[in-house]
């Protein structure tokens, strides 16, 4: 994953948010994640950003970011009913996705510590410019992880 | 089959739905589904309602799944059966919830976890 960020002396690997990523995909949203295309397509619309920090033996935090148009689809496929483009339940779905990654890459890379998480937080963003760590459903999806000793 | 009656529990409006229609799709008789968005509205539920299960997040503002596990075992009730539903993988988390909850399902959530844990429930109520 090209956005991450950890220390060298921390017991992980990058592999692990990758794993990570790709597990909450398949097993919430039935999607593959693709690799990024040389040429990556511009994004459409807004970019909706979901961030949750974490407290333990170690400290940081994961943002996703992703189209709005994107979180919209997940949102539908995870609760399997129609939902409004702009409504509440799309930002409640990119702060369970953040979640559900951060805390298999937790269980992962550091199984016997416990860690506080933190309520995630949703906003809107701009879309990043460094390369996405992934696709879904055509659509790119942004990792980017902090982490602190 | 005595239908269930469920309570889930979880600051997220989008899980609450999920677990729902997980509930649904088990196939397991369910009277009433009722939601909390955080510890405190859970007890409140649970004091005004019999339980059979509840499924908790942990980490919700307010009061935590934790708290409010353990504020059942301060208690003294012997239901609802407990059900702790997470983001946190650890095997130390896990054994944290040990005791305080006889299931413990990480998300993302598969369906047929669910169902196999309602079925589970279902069966030990009917011995």
């Amino acid at each position: 994953m090209s956005s991450t960020n950890l220390p060298a002396a921390l017991p992980t690997d990058r592999s692990a948010l990758d794993r990570a990523f790709a597990f909450v995909a398949e097993a919430s949203f039935f999607a593959m994640v693709e690799p990024v295309p040389n040429a990556v397509p511009a994004v459409r619309g807004a970019i909706v950003s979901a961030c949750v920090t974490f407290e333990g033996s170690f400290s940081g935090s994961l943002t996703c970011r992703m189209p709005r148009v994107l979180a919209h689809e997940l949102t539908e496929v995870f609760i399997g009913e129609e939902v409004p483009a702009d409504g509440e339940a799309v930002n409640d779905l990119a702060g369970e996705f953040v979640n559900m990654v951060c805390g298999r890459w937790l269980a992962d890379v550091a199984p016997e510590s416990l860690f506080q998480l933190d309520p995630p937080l949703v906003s809107a963003a701009p879309a990043p410019s460094r390369a996405p760590a992934g696709f879904l459903n055509g659509q790119p999806i942004w990792m980017e992880l902090k982490v602190e000793g | 089959m005595k239908p269930l009656n469920i309570l889930i529990v979880d600051d997220s409006a989008t899980m609450r739905q999920f677990v729902r229609r997980a509930v649904q799709l088990s196939q397991v008789p369910v009277a009433n589904v009722l939601e909390a968005a955080n510890g405190k509205e859970a007890l409140d539920l649970l004091d005004a309602h019999q339980i059979d299960a509840l499924f908790t997040d942990i980490n919700m503002p307010v009061m935590s799944g934790r708290e409010l596990l353990r504020e059942l075992q301060r208690q003294g009730r012997d239901t609802p059966a407990r059900i702790v539903v997470s983001t946190d993988g650890t095997a130390a988390r896990r054994r944290e919830m040990e005791g305080l909850a006889q299931w413990y399902v990480n998300k993302p959530v598969r369906p047929e976890v669910v169902r196999d844990v309602l079925n589970e429930l279902a069966s030990s109520i009917a011995d």
